[in-house]
Order: structure tokens, then C-alpha cells, then sequence
């Protein structure tokens, strides 16, 4: 059967992950709250209202929204086909900002669409994701393992964007690019002797920069410019410069500690009332935060962080392609990174980089990219049916369940699964998908019906399995 | 698409091990981030928030009103005034243009030149963006209301009130009432001033120096809210300041006008005093500066002037000046030798114009000598051989230790000002201890005339004259009479405090002080010019030599370089019988005491007792050259 690019099935709502759109919801709640608290008190600037960021990041919230929920109708295997496009789309849109991009601070970071103002680099982190996903997901790779050859297209898929973000200079996101990609690689088989060859190139490099003077040449030729060191210095010792990003550190991890349990209260803040958190709606929203909702209040983002994670990975787990498996890793770990690394650096754990707290951090690209990646991880989840034929087996939580409560009856009216264990054919006969959501009951009449199950049997392992790519008529009700 | 495909059990394992080491990952990073919330927050949340408090607090001081000091008739000395100063705040007055425009503006207003200050705002601005700077420091009434009136046509600009200190007149007893300056770093440093700060003003000199802490008052303090920037908010808290209490003296202005006046500009110290309580009445040093130069601070320049004048104007000569007494000394020793029993009134020694000692040959003022001389007539023609014979039966160290005890020699009695010096009384063991050498039997002679080792300020000079007049009693000598609270509230009255009480035979006190009446009423008195119709004083004249250079022996003053001739010294009291005033006038390098001392003292007293005798105006006060001048002797 021809897979349809857009699709509406009853399991598309059955497979849907609640969890993981809610966290992002209440994340990004928490994040407006958060913004408008801060914006109280700051006057107008530019000729703009207090609330004119605010009211900015609500319309992208909305944007956002509407985005995702397209995405969400398009099935995400077709990103496997665009990848390449995208790829020279992305990389198009670094080099035409390094030439008529805009310039503040002394990066050139950004594009005018319009009146709308982009950072074309936040949309690179996401295109590298899938276009890596769809390189490693190739037969040869996910059979095979990685060879040593193997891994040079993707040297050159992550050259290309992170030397174009390095230039513009933006060490931050760059350096987040190679982070994010990262497990990726691990998630990939290496092969011996690729290990070896990384560890010895890994081990050269290290040896280079200690011992034979590589980090001079690379100061020599400007790839690290100095203000990029004094960074990773001044973080080493925040005390000492009161007044550049060690002062930015002193004031965020005040802000945060004058919080304590409790917080100081809705516009309490008086680290970012009176401004010396820097940065308070951008960078150290968090801190902004942390003050005025205390120890609770970071515990509560962290939870919905930590829920968001969860769901991603159960989506992974529960997936049974591999591209999707890959895109969502890459995007959760692309989520994961900036909000590790932004905690970090508020916390004064890590150098003051430019990454914001995705979802909380003002910001409309920023927001509008995770809202994609999210809507993209929610997309293979709900269309993990599309990859199963054994929804037993495939479906982790079941296992799970069985493991536990050893259940024998099932509910009546659920769908009845075939039992698979090799290892314990005892329980094999009786068992039954416990997979119960009772409001789909009522969906389901709406739609065909699952063919009921009369015989335990017929499911038995014996049985010859199908042919690949090849879905049973009776699975979607004929 | 193997894992959509097959159970292979190989494949599924690994990637099982897989999630589960990304598990530990992610509960690594959170327990990383949660541990670390928990130290910021928890373990170290009180420590950031007194950090945080502190960061968007300031305590600001509230400046108090100095105390005002007072003569004894309650006029007031110093009074504080108020200058304006205009502030800008450079941020709050626009950008560039807009801040040309705002000196264009305020120039206009205020007959400023523009140019001027917009200069002067770049400097501001170059400073700070957001503190107030001062732009106008010689705010007028007027500008200040024409400012106030187009109040709302300017922005960025404060008025900000300064006290500062106004003295009644620059050039009255400017040694005695002192001035304010910046506290020094020494100053800070010593811990005296626990409540100063750096930029604080406090009192340098004279009673302002010494009475610092009943003048000063508390500040008062003031919490603000301040952003990053530093611009103050809001007020907090507030603690209101307590004015300084005011200072009494007993310095009695119309004789310190006398005093100064008769002084002149010749260089020299004139004390007038109370013999009955030691309170002063008028303090003269000269030369002088000028207390109006300190009022805002002290110009480098005209600080380097006073510095390096000869003359040394900053000097209090009555307290901190350090002469040989002269004959007046043997005011001091007479009645040590009587009180000692080395004499009594009816001695007499034979005065043959010199006394040898050993191969030397210590002469009297008159070579011809004064024949056989009793107590009286050796104060009335002040015999130097008789005062050889007396010192030299009585010793240096006894004389030291009368003289120390009885009249204050050689040690401070507290004049409540910090500049008084202890003079010098020497003793045996003092020579050793200087010079590491043995008290030589000759040397106690000139000390026995008050010349020789022994010094004395003029202010310990009157104190034995006050000694001899009021019958033996020692006091402290007070500059203050009475400290007030700001409402005028007595806080304190500063007693008379006796030191000592010579023990003496009331009537050979008697006879020295009849002994001191001739020298001024009596026919071959050398103090006649100190003479007043219808009062009876009592004196003794005094020429302290500086150098006994035999070379000088037979010059007149004039014929001297002014650095070798004789210091003139008069002190006395009136009326003799019932002393109630004491007057010590001592004039540098200026000759004989008779004749040059003694008739200012007479004026003085004159002025006492006749109330109608007053200055109108003060003597003018001179610049002081930067180089030396001929008008006060050529050096």
C-alpha cells in the first residue's frame, strides 16, 4: 500500500503524545509569565511599549502554534527526500547572511524577512539534525555499521554550517551544532576499526593543541578570536572582572541564590528590576526566573523539561524507523543541549555563550524553530504505526506492563495482541494488550474498527512473518 | 529499516543499552543542575541575597550643621552658610545636541558663559552618564530663583545646598578659631574618626581642630534603591542628623580686636588673660592668615605661600612659640627661691655689674652694677647678678622642679588647642639625655635670667604672671567657656581646674608683687611706659637675647640683622591690688622689652578698663608675599 504524505488516521490521535505537547505548552506559559514579569518594569525603549516584547513573543507563540500543527498533517519521511535540499537551503542562507546579513555586536548573525528580523543559524540546527538522520538511517549505514569512510559526508554536512556560524563569528551555536550532534553518532554502530581511527585523531588533536603550539596557530589565524578565550577565562574566575562577563556571572548566580525556596515573588526580582541581571528576557531568563520563583519555581521548569525528554525518548524507544528514531534523538538532543548548556552558564558553571533557554528565553526565531523541532518529534510519534506490524513487540510500555502485573485478563472491547516471548512461553496464550485509553473508545466506532481477535492462536509466533514494507489491509480495517 | 522489520534479538539488546546510558545521562545533567540549584539557593541563598540587597541599596549620608563658636558675650565667631551648587546629571540632559542646546540655554538664563560650561558638562559626562556632576558652584539667591521659576523648561538639573563655614570676620583670631579641611589619610588611618569618610571636612587647626567632635554633630543617614546604573530610586529608610553643639569662648572679642590691632603687623603674640580663672581673653599671634582663604578648601597656591613664608603665619606664637623668657623669668624664680627658702625678701647680694664662675664672667645688663640688692629692687631694676646668686644657690634641678610644678613650665596645661608646645626647662638629667653630657655649674646662670636653655611661650610667661597675681593659684588656661546643644541648651561649663597651689608665705608673695608694682609706678621702673592714670599696674619687662654674639655687643637693634636682635616681652597685670587682668605681650626681634613691649601692654590695659575703647575696624589684612618683605625687618 502507497504510503499517503498526508495522512489522517485514528491512530494518528492514538499515537499522539500528550505529554510532550503539554510540557512544551507549559514551558513556553511559564516563559511568557516569566518575560512579562520582567518587562514591568523596564521602560519604553526605541519608541516601543514595556510590553512590546511580550506581545511580540505571543504572536510568535501563536505562529508557532499554527505551525506545528501543519507539521504535525505532514508525514515526516518526506524530510528524508528533502534532506539534501534542505541542506543547500540552510547552508544558502548562512552564506547570504555572511554577505547581507545583519551586523550587532559585532557578529553578523542575522536576515530581514520583511519586517521580521531571523537568525538563519537557529534554523541550521534542526536542517543538520534531519539531514544527518537521513544519512546514518541509509541501508548500507544501518546495516553495515559506520565505516571509516562513512563518516566523511557527515564531517563535511557539519563542516560546512558550523564553519559558516563561526565566521559570523558565533562560537556559541557552533559549538551547540557539534554538541547536538553528537549522539547521533553514538546512536549510529562504529565499526573497529573507525574506532580506532577516531580515538587516534582525537588523541593527534589533543596532543596538537597541548603540546605543539596548536592553540597559538589558531589564535594566529583568527579562527579563535580573543574575546572568545577571555570567556572561557573570565569564567574561570568570575570574581575578579567586575565589570565585563564575570560581572554578568556575579550578578545572575546573586539573582538566582537571592531567590532561595521560595522566590521573591511575581515583578520581586530586584536583581532584574533594578537591572543587574543581564540579559534578563533573553539569556538569563532563567535566573530572572529562579529569582522570583525560587528553588520551587526552577523545579517545576526543570520537571516539565525532564517530562519532555521522557516523552521524546518513549517516541525513540517506540518507534520503529529509523530515520525517526535519528530525528527525534537529534532534535531532543538539540533541545536538551541549549537548555543543559544555558543552565549551566546562568548557574555560572559554564562560559557566558549566547544560548537561550529554548521555550522560556525570549526570542521568536528561537521559539518558533523548537516549536518545530517539537512538532516534528511529536510527528514520528504519532505515525509509528506506519512501521509496525507487531504492535506487542514493538510497543515497549506493554512489555513493560507484562514484565510487572503479569496481566492474563484484558479488558473487554480492547484490542487483543498477540503475546511474544521467547523466553517465557508460559503467560504466551492468555495475554492481552493493556493498552487501554478510554476516550478512544468512542473514536474508534467512528472510524473502522480492529478486526476482533476470536483465537489467541492465530497470532502465534510460528506464524511466517510479512514481507517487508507490507502492511495487512485488516491492520487499517480493509 | 532492520528495526522495523525483525526481531534480532543482537540489535535490540544494544540499543536497549544504549537508552539506558542516555537515561543516565539526562539524570546526570539534572541532578547536576538540581545539585546546583540547591547550593545557590538553599546552601548559599541567604549569603545571595544580603549580596543581591546590598547591590540595589545605597546608604547615603545626610550632612549635618557644624556647631557654631561663640565669644563670651554669645556673638557669633563662625556661623555656617549655605552656598548652591547647580548639578547635571549628563544622561537626563539629552544627547549631544541636546546638551549644547541645555548650556545655551542655562547660560543665557543665568549671564554664564555657554562655551564655559559645556565644556565643563563634557567633563561631567566624560565621568559618569548617570552621577550628578556639579555644574554652577557660586549659585546666587537670584540664579536660584530664576532657575526654580523655568523649573520645568530644564531637565538633568539638581540644585544641591552646601554648608560651608562663614567666620565673622577672615582675619579675626584666625590661630584661636582654626579652620576646616579634608581629612587626611593619617587622619582616617589613626581610627579617631570612625564615622569620617574620605572627602569629609574636619577642623585642621584652632579650636576647630581641638573641639572637632563637640562641633561636628552626627550625620543622618538615607537607604535608596539604586539601579545598575547607580541612579537613585527611591528612599528607604531615613535617619534624620543631629547638629553639632555650639562652642563657647572665652575669648572676649573687643579686647581680641585691641589686641590684634596693637599688634599690628609686627610679628609677635599678645595673651590676655583672667588671673582669677585663667580664662583667655584675647589671643594674638602675628602675622596671620586668612580664615576666609580656607572656606571651601585652600588654594595650592596661596597653601604654598603660607608655607614657605619666613615669618611663618600659620604658627599660633602664643601657644606654639618658643622664646627665652627673658627677665620676666624672674617673676618665676623669685618666688620658687622664696617658696624653696633659698631667699627671703630682706637678702641681699651685691651686684658689681658681673658675676664670675670660674674663668668666666657672667655680666649684668648694667656694666656699672647695682650695688647691694634686695628682692625688691631686683625686680623693680631687674639685677641680672642678683638672679646669678639666687640660681646659683638654689640649682638647676630645683629650679627645674619649682618652676615645672608651680607655674607650668616646660609642659602643657591643655589651652584647649593642639598647637601648644611645652617650652623647654632644662635639668641635669635633660642635658644628659640631649647632649650626653654633664650639667655644667655655669650654665645654670643665663637659665636663672630665663635665657641660656630654658624657653617658654608666651602663654606660659602669662600663666606665671597670673601665678604671681592671683596668689599662687595654677589653673589650666581655657580657651572654652561653655558647649551648647544646637537649641541652646547648656551641655556643658568648663570649670576652672587647679593644677597647683605654690606654697609660699603669703607676704613674701606680697613683696614680689610689690616688687613687680615699681617696676611700672616706681621712679627707675623699667616698666614705666606700661603706666596707666588711675590704675595701679604691675609688670615686668623682658629682652631675651637670640644669640650672645659678643660682635652685637655694642650694635643698637636697629643696627642689627633682625634674626639676632632681642625679642621684646612686657607681661602684667592691673590693678595691682585686686588683679583681674592679665596681659603678656611678646614682640619678635624687636629690641628692648621696656621699650618697645611695654607700651603695647599699656594700651591694652588701658582698654580694659576703659569698655568705650574698641577697634571699628580690623587691621587690614596683607596678602602675604610670596618672598620675603622689608616692612617686618630685613632679613
Amino acid at each position: 500500500m502507497k504510503k499517503k504524505r498526508f495522512s489522517l488516521d485514528g491512530r494518528l490521535l492514538e499515537n499522539f503524545n500528550w505529554p510532550l505537547m503539554l510540557s512544551m505548552v507549559l514551558l513556553i506559559i511559564v516563559g511568557l509569565v516569566n518575560l512579562y514579569s520582567v518587562s514591568l518594569g523596564t521602560p519604553a525603549t526605541r519608541g516601543e511599549g514595556p510590553m512590546s516584547e511580550f506581545v511580540k513573543q505571543l504572536a510568535f507563540f501563536g505562529a508557532g502554534s499554527l505551525l506545528s500543527v501543519l507539521i504535525l498533517f505532514f508525514d515526516y519521511s518526506y524530510l528524508r527526500k528533502l534532506s539534501l535540499f534542505l541542506f543547500v537551503f540552510g547552508a544558502g542562507l548562512l552564506v547570504l547572511t555572511h554577505f547581507i546579513g545583519y551586523t550587532a555586536g559585532g557578529a553578523t548573525r542575522w536576515l530581514f524577512l520583511g519586517p521580521v528580523r531571523f537568525q538563519p543559524s537557529e534554523f541550521v540546527k534542526p536542517m543538520l539534525v534531519v539531514v544527518l538522520a537521513a544519512y546514518f538511517s541509509g541501508k548500507e549505514i544501518s546495516t553495515k555499521g559506520l565505516t571509516v569512510l562513512n563518516i566523511l559526508p557527515p564531517l563535511f554536512f557539519i563542516g560546512v554550517p558550523f564553519g559558516l556560524i563561526l565566521m559570523q563569528p558565533d562560537l556559541g551555536t557552533s559549538g551547540l551544532l557539534l554538541f547536538t550532534i553528537f549522539p547521533l553518532f553514538l546512536f549510529a554502530r562504529f565499526t573497529k576499526p573507525l574506532i580506532v581511527t577516531v580515538a587516534s585523531v582525537v588523541l593527534a588533536a589533543s596532543l596538537w593543541l597541548a603540546f605543539f603550539g596548536g592553540f597559538q596557530y589558531l589564535q594566529e589565524k583568527e579562527i579563535i578570536r580573543p574575546y572568545q578565550i577571555q570567556r572561557v577565562f573570565t569564567h574561570k574566575n568570575p570574581e575578579e572582572d567586575h565589570n565585563g562577563k564575570g560581572w554578568q556571572i556575579i550578578q545572575s548566580k546573586s539573582a538566582i541564590g537571592s531567590g532561595k525556596i521560595l522566590g521573591r515573588g511575581f515583578h520581586g526580582g530586584t536583581q532584574q528590576k533594578y537591572g543587574f541581571l543581564p540579559a534578563p528576557k533573553t539569556d538569563f531568563a532563567f535566573s530572572a526566573l529562579a529569582e522570583e520563583w525560587g528553588f520551587l519555581g526552577a523545579l517545576v521548569v526543570l520537571s516539565l523539561f525532564y517530562c519532555l525528554f521522557c516523552s521524546a525518548f518513549s517516541i525513540i524507544r517506540r518507534s520503529k524507523d529509523l530515520f525517526g528514531k535519528l530525528l527525534t534523538l537529534g532534535l531532543t538532543s538539540l533541545i536538551f543541549f541549549q537548555m543543559f548548556i544555558n543552565i549551566l552558564m546562568v548557574t555560572g558553571l559554564f562560559p557566558v555563550v549566547g544560548i537561550p533557554l529554548p521555550f522560556v528565553s525570549y526570542g521568536g526565531t528561537s521559539l518558533l524553530v523548537t516549536m518545530i523541532s517539537v512538532s516534528l518529534i511529536a510527528n514520528v510519534g504519532m505515525r509509528r504505526y506506519l512501521f509496525q506490524d507487531d504492535p506487542v513487540i514493538e510497543n515497549p510500555e506493554v512489555w513493560r506492563k507484562r514484565r510487572s502485573l503479569r496481566i492474563t485478563e484484558s479488558v473487554p472491547l480492547t484490542r487483543r495482541l498477540k503475546p511474544y516471548d521467547p523466553d517465557d512461553p508460559d503467560i504466551f496464550p492468555e495475554y492481552r494488550l493493556p493498552h487501554v485509553r478510554p476516550w478512544l473508545k468512542h473514536m474508534r466506532k467512528s472510524l473502522v474498527s480492529a478486526p476482533a481477535i476470536t483465537d489467541a492462536r492465530d497470532f502465534a509466533w510460528t506464524k511466517p512473518l510479512r514481507p517487508e514494507g507490507s502492511v495487512r489491509p485488516e491492520d487499517f480495517g480493509g | 529499516m532492520p528495526w522495523g522489520r525483525a526481531p534480532e534479538e543482537k540489535e535490540r539488546k544494544g540499543e536497549g543499552r544504549r537508552f539506558f546510558w542516555i537515561h543516565v545521562v539526562l539524570l546526570t545533567a539534572f541532578t547536576i543542575i538540581l545539585g546546583r540549584l540547591w547550593v545557590l539557593q538553599v546552601a548559599m541563598g541567604d549569603e545571595y541575597l544580603k549580596k543581591s540587597e546590598t547591590n540595589y541599596t545605597r546608604l547615603t549620608q545626610i550632612p549635618t550643621t557644624r556647631g557654631l563658636i561663640k565669644d563670651r558675650d554669645g556673638r557669633v565667631l563662625v556661623d555656617n552658610s549655605v552656598s548652591y551648587e547647580l548639578l547635571v546629571t549628563p544622561r537626563e540632559a539629552g544627547d549631544k545636541a541636546g546638551a549644547e542646546d541645555l548650556s545655551r540655554r542655562v547660560g543665557a538664563l543665568l549671564m554664564r558663559d555657554p562655551d564655559d560650561l559645556h565644556k565643563r558638562f563634557r567633563t561631567i559626562a566624560a565621568r559618569s552618564q548617570y552621577r550628578p556632576g556639579v555644574w554652577i558652584n557660586d549659585l546666587s539667591r537670584a540664579d536660584l530663583a530664576l532657575l526654580e521659576s523655568r523649573r520645568h523648561a530644564f531637565s538633568g538639573l539638581s540644585v544641591q545646598v552646601n554648608s560651608m563655614r562663614k567666620p565673622l570676620a577672615g582675619n579675626f583670631a584666625p590661630h584661636v578659631i582654626g579652620y576646616l579641611g579634608e581629612i587626611g589619610q593619617a587622619q582616617l588611618n589613626s581610627g579617631l574618626f570612625p564615622d569620617l569618610g574620605p572627602g569629609d571636612l574636619i577642623g585642621q587647626s584652632g579650636i576647630e581642630q581641638s573641639m572637632d567632635r563637640v562641633l561636628q554633630g552626627e550625620k543622618g543617614q538615607r537607604l535608596m534603591t539604586v539601579d545598575s546604573k547607580g541612579r537613585l530610586l527611591e528612599e528607604l529608610e531615613r535617619e534624620y542628623p543631629t547638629p553639632g553643639h555650639n562652642v563657647i569662648l572665652t575669648i572676649d572679642s573687643r579686647m581680641q580686636r585691641v589686641a590684634q590691632a596693637l599688634l599690628g603687623e609686627k610679628a609677635g603674640a599678645v595673651v590676655v588673660m583672667d588671673p582669677r580663672n585663667f580664662e583667655i581673653l584675647a589671643m594674638a599671634s602675628s602675622p596671620y592668615f586668612n580664615l576666609d582663604d580656607f572656606t571651601g578648601g585652600v588654594s595650592a597656591e596661596r597653601w604654598r605661600s603660607l608655607l614657605d613664608d619666613p615669618f611663618h603665619p600659620m604658627e599660633n606664637r602664643a601657644v606654639g612659640g618658643q622664646y627665652p623668657p627673658g627677665s620676666t623669668f624672674k617673676i618665676a624664680l623669685s618666688l620658687s627661691a622664696l617658696a624653696e627658702g633659698v631667699i627671703t625678701p630682706e637678702t641681699v647680694f651685691h651686684c658689681a655689674g658681673a658675676l664670675r664662675m670660674g674663668d668666666h664672667l657672667f655680666g649684668c645688663w648694667n656694666r656699672h652694677g647695682h650695688g647691694a640688692v634686695n628682692l625688691h629692687r631686683s625686680l623693680k631694676e631687674s639685677c641680672d647678678v642678683y638672679y646669678y646668686e639666687v640660681g646659683r644657690r638654689m640649682g638647676v634641678d630645683r629650679i627645674a622642679k619649682r618652676v615645672r610644678e608651680s607655674f607650668g613650665l616646660g609642659r602643657t596645661l591643655g589651652a584647649d588647642l593642639l598647637t601648644e608646645r611645652p617650652g623647654l626647662v632644662p635639668d641635669q638629667a635633660w642635658k644628659l639625655r640631649r647632649f650626653q653630657a654633664p650639667w655644667n655649674a655655669g650654665e645654670t646662670l643665663p637659665v636663672s635670667i630665663g635665657q641660656g636653655y630654658l624657653l617658654a611661650t608666651p602663654l606660659q610667661v602669662a600663666q606665671y604672671t597670673a601665678v604671681a597675681a592671683n596668689g599662687g593659684y595654677l589653673y589650666r588656661p581655657r580657651l572654652v567657656k561653655e558647649i551648647r546643644d544646637f537649641e541652646g541648651r547648656l551641655a556643658e561649663r568648663i570649670e576652672p581646674e587647679l593644677v597647683h597651689r605654690l606654697d609660699i608665705n603669703p607676704d613674701y608673695l606680697d613683696k614680689v608683687r610689690k616688687g613687680l608694682e615699681s617696676v611700672v609706678n616706681d621712679p627707675g621702673g623699667t616698666g614705666g611706659r606700661a603706666r596707666l592714670a588711675g590704675v595701679r599696674v604691675a609688670g615686668k619687662t623682658g629682652t631675651s637675647q637670640v644669640v650672645s654674639l659678643k660682635r652685637f655687643q655694642g650694635y643698637t637693634t636697629q643696627g642689627r640683622p633682625y634674626k639676632y636682635r632681642d625679642h621684646a616681652w612686657y607681661t602684667a597685670y592691673a590693678p595691682a591690688e585686686n588683679p583681674e587682668v592679665v596681659v603678656t605681650v611678646l614682640l619678635e626681634h624687636s629690641g628692648g622689652g621696656g621699650a618697645n613691649a611695654a607700651p603695647v601692654a599699656g594700651k591694652i590695659l588701658e582698654a580694659w578698663f576703659d569698655k568705650s575703647v574698641d577697634v571699628v575696624f580690623m587691621p587690614p589684612y596683607q596678602v602675604q608675599p610670596d618672598k620675603p618683605a622689608g616692612w617686618r625687618g630685613e632679613l
